[in-house]
């Protein structure tokens, strides 16, 4: 069920009246089975993978548990401790490597064994892969994580625990959620918060905004340019990959704000996934801003346990290295996804190393680095430098990549800009300005978050009479230039093929 | 307290102010080529009940071709034409039904030029779209359903025509801005939409024609037709009115009629019997004009005076 989808604007609101009104001792009930019965629309057997990670999960806390009381040999307790959460981890990624690498994996080693004239005969699955396999197995291991460190006690409640796991706002998409901030909100049978639901409704219609008018229209640009390269080179490129970055911030964070709307009304806060990243001044700035709850997932449970900064620079780098390929491969089996890992990566090491060379140079010829000019021209570097990325993440393949980075450096046609061809490419004239003063829209957003200037917040401190127009005029806007309704064939969320 | 009924004050005034705005912009984006349509049916609606005793059904050739006026003014007999343009054969149904909510007519005529088409599994397109000018019942359910299916999002667009015509936006005009009319006066010319302009024009030589079946929903359609008419004891007569292209179910209608018991006139066979001239009766290559809607109304409004009691 997506969130842009008829469905779910009729079982969200009976979810939450249903929610409010039933008694407090089953509130997390109703929500888990609203949960599994959202995620069985996709597909009902599925259900049975969250179901088995869930209980993987949940047992190898109450052992460790066990272990932590009732084992006085400390060296043993750590030793079983680190066993079962090495079954929980070996476990939960075996099922995802199968659903999600399995493929991939076997075809690299065959074609590897292939250089040799070795033939090696691997079956080949065609399992299609469950949706947000890869986010409701991440947060189940960080609670396994977390009970292993200690941060958080075991949850005895099996049902409240599959409810964390599966909790339907952030299922499928993220963020990922802690169990150290999310279990704990789950325990409390939440009341109906006016100010919460006005609040959650804000969220949710600024997140429609951006999927529905920004993402999705965008889309309709890339696709086509991104389907026929051959036609579409060089500047059609560069301008479908810089609608791209906009296009997957708007549509993933866009899911992110929906996912904490909907979860603010039911009293439930979920943690930032976004803060105006493309504002970011560099790389690693940036990757502190996007995605965040990914990127401290693999900061707290790989690049910490890796070493972290803590065993010399070359060490540093090859965890941050590993932590971004990593990341790429988390975002789908294919190379392309971890040449797009492996460039972020490599950005962040270049931008370390050469940080004393840049600091020098800028007091050579006397540069302020922090006047708002030399900012804006970091934030474009690092724009430029983050969307050549994108590429890889777009491309339908690696091979698809090198060939758009070709046509980019080699195909001279900057007229097509400016002489209406790009009118021609899904979006006409209309569309394209309305995109256009979205983007504004958008940027005007960003710059006010990055002031510290919370706009929800803003618009629900005024008056009712205010905030009626806003809530109804903004619905409107969406329901006017959204692309939805029956002749749209709804677009599913970037995100969910992770 | 106060709190609570600030809330919902509040609640209320929000909502109202969207359903006003979403209903306004939906009034706004419509397809304004309906607008004749829609305007013709709430006329028909507007009619007295039981004041006619033929109804005329159809699409565009019925809706231009046929001068209701003409039988009451010749033949005593009151008629009015409640065609529509595009009108396919299961929207025609529909109209059909819709009519026999407030009139008894004793004999039907429909045009039979879409006969072959049964609008189903459609888009929001303009047909279904002034069909919403039909208020809800029985037979309406089952037509969406034949148009829809089981497409919650189609019935959506349907009830709200923002979901389904946001994307017009970008081709709105002055008359998008005003509210639902057209230039015929529906009441005077009982329904009919009379063209002035002369087009020659020549009608397809009907020897030429190659002969089809007709498919399985569209005879299903006619059998609901029948049977309708049957129950209410009105008599059916189906015609085709000539045009420039050929018409390839003559040969199927004509068995039909024979098996059912109706009649069939096909004038692509007896133009000349009618009076329609290809020179002075036709406004383009398909419609017959107001010259060409008399003839027409007057041999229909002979034929029905020599062969039924009215």
């Amino acid at each position: 069920m997506l969130f842009n989808s008829l469905d779910f604007m009729i079982f969200f609101p009976v979810v939450t009246l249903i929610y409010f009104v039933i008694p407090n001792k089953i509130k997390y009930l109703w929500l888990l089975v609203s949960s599994y019965y959202f995620y069985m629309c996709w597909n009902a057997k599925y259900a049975f993978l969250i179901l088995f990670s869930t209980i993987i999960t949940y047992l190898s806390g109450i052992i460790m548990d066990k272990i932590k009381r009732y084992q006085s040999d400390e060296k043993k307790k750590i030793l079983y401790k680190k066993l079962t959460v090495a079954s929980s981890f070996i476990i939960n990624l075996g099922i995802l490597f199968f659903f999600k690498y399995y493929n991939f994996a076997f075809g690299i080693l065959s074609r590897a064994f292939a250089q040799i004239n070795v033939q090696l005969q691997v079956p080949v699955f065609d399992v299609m892969l469950p949706v947000g396999i890869s986010f409701y197995t991440f947060q189940a291991l960080s609670y396994t994580m977390d009970v292993y460190r200690e941060d958080i006690y075991a949850e005895k409640n099996f049902f409240r625990y599959a409810l964390f796991v599966s909790f339907f706002p952030q299922l499928v998409a993220g963020p990922i959620e802690r169990s150290k901030n999310l279990l704990k909100q789950l325990a409390v049978p939440q009341k109906f918060n006016f100010e919460n639901a006005r609040i959650g409704i804000l969220y949710m219609i600024w997140g429609f905004f951006l999927k529905m008018v920004l993402a999705d229209r965008i889309a309709i640009f890339v696709d086509t340019v991104y389907g026929n390269t051959a036609e579409f080179a060089g500047a059609y490129l560069i301008v479908a990959t810089v609608l791209f970055a906009v296009q997957i911030y708007c549509d993933f964070s866009g899911y992110s704000i929906i996912a904490m709307g909907a979860a603010k009304i039911l009293g439930i806060n979920l943690m930032e996934n976004f803060d105006a990243p493309y504002l970011s001044t560099s790389v690693s700035a940036f990757w502190r801003r996007w995605h965040i709850s990914l990127t401290s997932w693999f900061k707290d449970y790989l690049y910490i346990p890796l070493g972290g900064s803590r065993k010399g620079k070359f060490r540093k780098y090859a965890n941050k290295m590993i932590v971004f390929l990593v990341s790429g491969l988390w975002h789908g089996a294919s190379i392309s996804f971890v040449v797009w890992g492996g460039l972020n990566g490599l950005y962040q090491i270049i931008e370390e190393i050469s940080k004393p060379l840049r600091d020098g140079f800028a007091k050579l010829i006397n540069i302020n680095r922090n006047s708002a000019g030399h900012k804006m021209f970091q934030m474009m570097v690092t724009f430029v430098l983050v969307d050549f990325s994108w590429i890889f993440f777009r491309a339908s393949g690696f091979r698809q990549g090198v060939e758009i980075v070709k046509s980019i450096f080699t195909v001279y046609n900057p007229w097509v800009i400016f002489d209406g061809s790009l009118y021609l490419c899904g979006l006409d004239a209309h569309n394209f300005y309305l995109m256009i003063i979205c983007i504004g829209i958008l940027v005007f957003a960003d710059i006010c978050k990055r002031k510290n200037i919370d706009l929800i917040k803003v618009i629900s401190q005024q008056d009712w009479w205010i905030r009626s127009i806003v809530i109804a005029v903004s619905i409107s806007f969406i329901l006017l230039f959204g692309k939805w309704g029956p002749s749209f064939d709804q677009a599913s969320f970037i995100y969910f093929q992770f | 307290m106060k709190r609570i009924i600030n809330a919902l004050l509040s609640c209320i005034a929000t909502l109202s102010l969207l359903i006003a705005m979403i209903a306004g912009l939906g009034h706004i984006l419509r397809p304004t080529n309906t607008d004749s349509a829609i305007t013709a049916i709430r006329t028909f609606h507007n009619q007295p009940e039981n004041s006619f005793d033929v109804i005329g059904y159809g699409s565009s050739h019925m809706w231009m071709g046929f001068d209701a006026k003409t039988m009451e003014e010749k033949y005593g007999i009151s008629a009015y034409n409640y065609g529509c343009n595009w009108q396919h054969i299961n929207t025609t149904e529909l109209f059909i039904k819709d009519s026999f909510r407030t009139q008894s007519p004793k004999v039907i005529l429909v045009e039979l030029f879409m006969v072959n088409h049964v609008l189903n599994d459609v888009e929001m397109e303009g047909e279904v779209y002034y069909t919403r000018a039909i208020s809800d019942f029985e037979g309406k359910r089952e037509y969406l359903k034949q148009c829809f299916g089981d497409d919650k999002e189609r019935y959506l667009a349907y009830y709200m025509p923002l979901c389904a015509f946001h994307e017009n936006w970008t081709n709105l005009n002055a008359k998008s801005f005003k509210s639902i009319a057209s230039d015929t006066d529906y009441n005077a010319t009982k329904g009919s939409v009379l063209n002035e302009n002369i087009v020659p024009m020549k009608i397809a030589d009907y020897t030429t024609f190659e002969q089809l079946e007709l498919e399985e929903s569209s005879l299903k359609v006619l059998d609901n037709i029948v049977n309708l008419c049957r129950e209410n004891g009105t008599e059916i007569i189906f015609y085709v009115q000539p045009y420039g292209f050929g018409y390839n179910y003559s040969d199927a209608m004509t068995k039909y009629a024979q098996d059912n018991g109706c009649v069939f006139i096909d004038m692509y066979k007896i133009a000349a019997e009618v009076g329609i001239d290809e020179n002075t009766d036709y406004c383009d290559n398909e419609h017959l004009n107001k010259y060409g809607a008399y003839k027409v109304a007057d041999y229909l409004g002979k034929y029905i005076s020599e062969n039924y009691n009215l």
